[in-house]
């Protein structure tokens, strides 16, 4: 599988409760609607360059609650895939458990804008504007495989069990 | 081989001896699940047909953020997670109980030894125990009510040693921001912290429980302290029994990713200031900021210690004009213990709000939210912009003691300039 999307670049530590926050829960039950609270603390306007997006985010990402619709709404926003230098264990779980896509990268240099390629069957990273490439490191072996069926739902549907 | 506490803990849950860097499945002793995240467990379980659980009687539903529900979709939320205890036999602490952590370990339901799970990010309060408390989303919470397992990677360890014993004045909550000092947000990601060494006698179990609670702001996968005197007088006034077999110790020679050493003799008061946890000062260098709204709640900072001190401090004085401060106990356990001990009548005399346990607006949600460029000072876990209201107010993050000589001055003040005797 590859992806490739325009870069959104954000900084360390990025707190799911930054992505959304969490004093809009009571409408997680219509994920649309939260859509354009994403990142408002941090840039009011940057929902509206989420559809077709790679995150290009420092170390730690996801750091802080571990709401499914974290990811959720990264999709539903149209983010492409998540590359970051670290990820928090929390998303990173959560992430790989909703199909949302992550990278274990750093393409120094990146900055808002520049495409961005991931292939996920090589591991390797390009930031196509650039020239720039960097090889992601592996998920382990249990999380490739909830990845390969979709996430951890359709994984379990299918067998039933976690091995 | 030598183990850490955490790969012992883990071991058993695997049913094999462990070490860190292996991925496992493991047999979970608990799943706790709480009302925001709840609903979805909910709705993943009736998606995979569920009918019945793995071991109901091993889980535990709260209905606490949105205690009580503020809007018409959590009141939803919460029809819909009550449903599902009748349903699948689960226990659910309605509202007014508690807040889910407080009451996972007050109920006795994170032993040592165990491994506990939590729809919430602070499910590593369970460390206080000596439980391995870890969080997880919904869905894996979900799998584990059906099989009663979960797969994780065993985590390194990192030891937090704590030298000399804690001072009049400072608390938990101090120890735990001076550990953010020096690990940052980022510092403990995927990795177990594990605390010991001679100054943890001086650490009870509220304290601890603040502690374990907080690893997750490191990005922690757990906070874990190895069971002793202190946990199993705790266990033994709770009526809980556990396993003597399931009683562990670090291996002395175990090892760990890297040691940090926190001299309690010389800790002062620490304060989280705006946007980060990691962003920490100590109270008397810290600007004296004005305050508008002082919180004293969440599973942080709300058991019945942190009351004992907040209302040594209110003893006959009065919460600023200027500053209005909401109070919201745990439990009811230790709402009944405040108003046992007279610390209710305190508060209110004081010009306190107490309010039912609950969540309260640690998360925004409710029940005393900040207006812009407001400034609160919460005994809570997160102070990223716009998490308690308004993305322009600024949350302060520190202990009881000193939100509430806050309270009293009006201005971000060090509790141990207060004449009084802080227990």
């Amino acid at each position: 599988m590859k992806l490739s999307g325009s870069a959104i670049v954000l900084g360390n530590n990025i707190n799911t409760g930054v992505v959304v926050p969490a004093k809009y829960m009571s409408r997680q039950g219509d994920p649309k609607s939260l859509i354009p609270h994403m990142f408002e603390s941090i840039d009011p306007g940057l929902y509206t360059r989420l559809p077709g997006s790679i995150l290009v985010a420092g170390s730690n990402f996801g750091v802080g609650s571990t709401r499914e619709i974290v990811p959720v709404l990264l999709r539903e926003a149209g983010v492409q895939a998540v590359m970051a230098r670290s990820f928090s264990r929390g998303f990173y779980r959560n992430a790989t458990n909703l199909g949302l896509p992550l990278a274990e990268a750093v393409v120094e240099g990146t900055v808002d804008g520049d495409l961005m390629e991931i292939n996920f069957d090589t591991g390797v990273v390009i930031n196509l504007t650039r020239n720039i490439e960097a090889r992601a490191v592996p998920f382990p072996e249990i999380m490739q495989r909830i990845l390969a069926e979709g996430g951890l739902i359709p994984f379990f549907k299918k067998f039933r069990s976690l091995t | 081989m030598a183990q850490t506490y955490a790969e012992k803990v883990l071991s058993r849950a695997v049913g094999r001896p462990v070490q860190s860097g292996e991925v496992c499945v493991a047999d979970v002793d608990f799943v706790m699940i709480q009302d925001i995240n709840g609903p979805r467990t909910v709705q993943i379980l009736d998606e995979l047909g569920a009918e019945r659980l793995h071991a109901p009687e091993k889980a535990l539903i709260v209905l606490d953020h949105f205690a009580p529900p503020p809007t018409l979709e959590s009141a939803e939320f919460h029809a819909r997670l009550r449903a599902a205890g009748r349903k699948f036999g689960v226990a659910v602490a309605d509202l007014g109980m508690g807040i889910c952590h407080q009451l996972v370990l007050e109920r006795g339901k994170a032993l040592p030894g165990h491994l506990v799970i939590g729809t919430d990010s602070h499910s590593c309060a369970y460390g206080a125990s000596g439980a391995f408390g870890t969080s997880m989303g919904a869905g894996e919470a979900a799998i584990a009510l059906i099989t009663g397992k979960v797969w994780l990677r065993i985590p390194a360890s990192l030891k937090v040693s704590f030298e000399g014993s804690i001072q009049p004045g400072v608390s938990g909550k101090d120890v735990s921001l001076a550990l953010m000092r020096i690990l940052r947000e980022d510092g403990g990601d995927y990795m177990a912290l594990e605390f010991g060494g001679p100054g943890v006698a001086s650490l009870g179990m509220s304290d601890r429980a603040t502690i374990a609670s907080l690893a997750v702001e490191s990005s922690a996968k757990a906070g874990l302290f190895p069971p002793d005197r202190i946990t199993l007088d705790w266990l033994a006034s709770i009526g809980a029994s556990p396993d003597a077999a399931l009683i562990f110790a670090p291996d002395s020679d175990a090892t760990y990713a890297r040691v940090i050493e926190i001299d309690l003799n010389r800790l002062g008061p620490q304060v989280a200031c705006p946007p980060s946890i990691d962003n920490v000062t100590d109270v008397c260098d810290a600007e004296p900021v004005k305050v508008d709204q002082v919180f004293i709640g969440t599973c942080t900072n709300a058991r019945l210690e942190d009351y004992r001190i907040v209302a040594a401090i209110f003893k006959g004085r009065k919460v600023s004009s200027e500053v209005r401060c909401i109070c919201f106990p745990a439990s009811r356990t230790i709402q009944l213990q405040m108003l046992e001990e007279g610390i209710t009548q305190t508060l209110v005399e004081a010009g306190c709000m107490v309010m039912a346990p609950s969540c309260g607006p640690c998360a925004g949600l409710h029940s005393g939210l900040a207006a812009a460029g407001e400034v609160v000072i919460s005994t809570g876990s997160r102070n990223y912009p716009g998490r308690m209201g308004d993305n322009s107010s600024r949350i302060y993050l520190a202990s009881p003691a000193t939100a509430a000589a806050s309270a009293v001055t009006g201005r971000l003040t060090d509790p141990r300039t207060l004449e009084v005797v802080i227990p």
